[in-house]
């Protein structure tokens, strides 16, 4: 491994398993000895509950409140394999500014000198999903990340964040922002899922790095508290994961997206809508909907 | 309106605390209630919050809950004003619900949302005016002679509170009564009184929102001069609005051509066609230009603009700036700022021989009204004394650039 620690950003609409993919992807890098830090920068402060149990972990923005003389031992833990998990945190829903707490804590981060102390090979932050202000997107904003990660299902709703978060990363990108990894994509069902998420990849001249089906072991290990990689280490599933890691790991080839303008995204989705149409009539075949 | 005055929190907060029984808490960040603190010299201190970052994450409603209790046992004053800063705002702290927990304990409170982002300081005036209504609003009980004065925002010009005791004495004199809202007489029983005045007088452009709210309430109608009511023709102004006796006007009139005739002599010798240049306010410059040029004969050079960006139609002051130019045959320059490096700029190129200024400097300045006769005296007296060390129009030829 270089010395030089890859800083991925994982965003995605809210819901759609950007938590449980992250800590996964950590979990299976952890699991190859890389060491791994993993950022939920999140109000909920959610992000990193299935790499330590569900056990208790202070949020960088509880100990801001609390004590100007923050250390790293207090605002972080280790996890499965020895990920350092931390948790921005941030105000209760409804009030203050979550936004301004991202930057806060990131800005915080970069003082206590974590990503260089640690010497991580791997830094994820998990971002709350809409970039609905500036704060929340700080972590791709100059230098803090590399690339990010969009994930996204075949529903329409979650295909309509991700071109948004297309449109924050190509707007930051050319000064120096996070370029895109790539699409992942999730909780795929349908047979036709994958066809709609790889013709949303060609339309913005992106690409997919993984595709991770939606199975019941992915909510049966999270009530254990634990990630598939570790609570079914021999599953496909964990397996499915710990490809996807070794892609994001070794993908080089960082792009900037061409978001869909807003008519040429309805379009879009009214096309798809006709041949899901088709295709549940059974008046074409699977692939040739495309 | 700029830098000079502030933002609406200032302005909001300098109209408040010309309300001796009101007392403003500025919830903001130290900056935006030290600015106010700052420009006054001594100023006023006044309660703030002092915003911090973890009040923005995490919202800083508690601590002006805390404010407001410890402001209360400090400061005694029978309406407390939260007067919101654009941190606030913009993280949407629930302050009407901390005024609201306050007011339980039976104190009277008003939470005012001024954030610099709403505007400048005349915005600012505004929104505590008529949070100021809203708070004392009582039935009318008609009285046909007492006045509201709006438009002269306190500190904002340095003859603000000279200016409100001259129009008073003035209203005095021509049998009507202003209702003080600002300075050390006013009081929140004058403000229930604003509802039953029959005249609600817009002085400047800044006063016309709140002149106009008031009227459309109590079914009135508000009045303005146009012109600042600068010199005796400013008083003639004053009362014929109102339909009143001009035996006052007229008094001034005569004074003024008395003082005017003592000074014949001086006049020709050093005064008679200079050229000159006005600082001020927009509604100040432009009445003192007018009085300059066609009662004194002095030629306009240029005017500086000191509340006004140059986008806002300022149709008086454009007229004027066409008309003079057009009679002399050379632009009458016009300039909008409040920076006094940029103003002083402006008049190394442009300024006239005379340049009347009331811009206040270092030190605090406490008569300078431009009110009716007195105005026009304290006028003159500063071109006289300008005047007096310029070359004798007798002795040399003058250059006529
Ligand atoms: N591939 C999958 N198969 C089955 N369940 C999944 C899959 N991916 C995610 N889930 C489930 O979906 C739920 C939401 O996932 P997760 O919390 O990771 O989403 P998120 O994007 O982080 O949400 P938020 O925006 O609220 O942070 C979880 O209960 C998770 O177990
Ligand atoms: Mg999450």
């Amino acid at each position: 491994m270089s010395n030089k620690p890859l800083k991925i950003a994982i965003y995605g609409k809210g819901g759609i398993g950007k938590s449980t993919t992250t800590s996964n992807i950590s979990a299976a890098l952890a699991e190859q000895g890389a060491r791994v830090i993993q950022i939920g920068c999140d109000p909920k402060a959610d992000s990193t509950g299935t790499l330590r149990h569900g056990e208790y972990l202070p949020t960088v923005l509880d100990s801001i409140y609390d004590s100007s003389d923050v250390r790293l031992e207090d605002i972080s833990t280790r996890g499965f394999g020895g990920v350092l998990c931390i948790e921005a945190g941030g105000p209760v829903p409804g009030v203050g500014c979550a936004g301004r707490g991202i930057s806060a804590a990131v800005e915080l981060l970069q003082e206590l000198n974590v990503f260089e102390e640690f010497a991580p090979d791997y830094i994820l932050f998990d971002v709350l999903g809409d970039v609905v202000c500036g704060g929340f997107a700080v972590p791709i904003r100059e230098g803090i990340t590399d690339c990010v990660y969009v994930i996204t299902s075949s529903d329409f709703m979650a295909v309509y964040a991700a071109n948004n978060l297309f449109r924050a990363i190509s707007k930051y990108a050319p000064s120096g922002g996070a370029r895109l990894g790539g699409l992942i994509a999730n909780s795929l069902i349908a047979p036709y899922s994958k066809l709609i998420v790889d013709d949303f990849a060609a339309k913005t001249g992106s690409s997919v790095a993984g595709y991770v089906p939606r199975h019941s072991i992915v909510a049966q290990s999270e009530l254990y508290g634990k990630t598939v990689i570790e609570a079914n280490p021999r599953s496909p599933q964990a397996q499915i994961y710990r490809d996807l890691a070794n892609t994001i790991a070794a993908n080089t080839d960082f792009a900037i997206p061409s978001p869909l303008g807003a008519a040429a995204l309805k379009d879009w989705a009214r096309g798809w809508g006709d041949q899901i149409y088709k295709y549940e009539n059974n008046l074409v075949t699977e692939y040739e909907a495309i | 309106m700029g830098l000079l005055y502030g933002c609406a929190l200032h302005g909001a907060i300098d109209t408040l605390l010309a309300v001796p029984d009101v007392i403003p808490i500025a919830h903001s960040t130290a900056g935006c209630s030290y600015y106010r603190a700052k420009r006054r010299g001594a100023g006023a201190a006044i309660p703030a919050t002092n915003t911090q970052e973890r009040h923005i994450i995490f919202g800083g409603a508690s601590r002006l809950r805390e404010e407001l209790r410890n402001a209360a046992q400090i400061v005694n004053g029978q309406l407390y004003a939260v007067v919101s800063g654009c941190s606030a705002e913009i993280v949407g702290d629930d302050m009407d619900a901390m005024v609201r927990e306050f007011t339980g304990s039976g104190k009277d409170a008003v939470y005012i949302s001024a954030p610099g982002i709403r505007g400048d300081a005349s915005a600012g005036y505004e929104i505590a005016v008529k949070s100021l209504l809203g708070e004392t609003w009582e039935e009318p009980r008609r009285d046909g002679k007492l006045v509201n004065v709006w438009g002269i925002i306190p500190w904002t010009h340095c003859g603000w509170l000279a200016e409100l005791y001259a129009l008073s004495d003035y209203f005095a004199k021509i049998g009507y009564r202003v209702n003080t809202l600002f300075g050390p007489e006013a009081s929140l029983d004058n403000w229930r009184r604003v509802s039953s005045a029959a005249i609600n007088l817009a002085l400047t452009r800044h006063g016309l929102p709140a002149a106009r709210y008031v009227a459309e309430r109590v079914g009135g109608e508000a009045v303005s001069p146009g012109l600042f009511p600068l010199g005796a023709q400013g008083e003639f102004a004053l009362a014929s609005i109102l339909g009143a006796d001009t035996a006052a006007a007229e008094a001034s009139r005569r004074k003024l051509d008395w003082q005017f005739a003592q000074s014949a002599r001086f006049y020709y010798e050093r005064v008679a066609q200079r050229t000159f240049s006005v600082v001020s306010d927009a509604a100040r410059a432009l009445a003192k230009a007018v009085f300059l040029t066609e009662e004194l004969g002095l030629a306009p050079q240029s005017v500086v603009i000191t509340d006004a960006s140059e986008g806002e139609a300022l149709p008086e002051l454009a007229e004027f700036a066409a008309e003079h130019g057009a009679r002399r045959g050379r632009p009458v320059r016009l300039l909008f700022s409040d920076t006094e490096s940029e103003i002083a700029c402006f008049l190394a190129e442009h300024g006239g021989e005379i340049t009347v200024s009331d811009v206040e400097t270092s030190a605090p300045v406490l008569t300078q009204s431009s009110f009716g006769a007195a105005g026009a005296e304290r006028l003159m007296e500063e071109v006289f004394a300008q005047a007096a060390a310029l070359p004798s129009n007798l002795l040399v030829r003058r250059d006529e650039n």
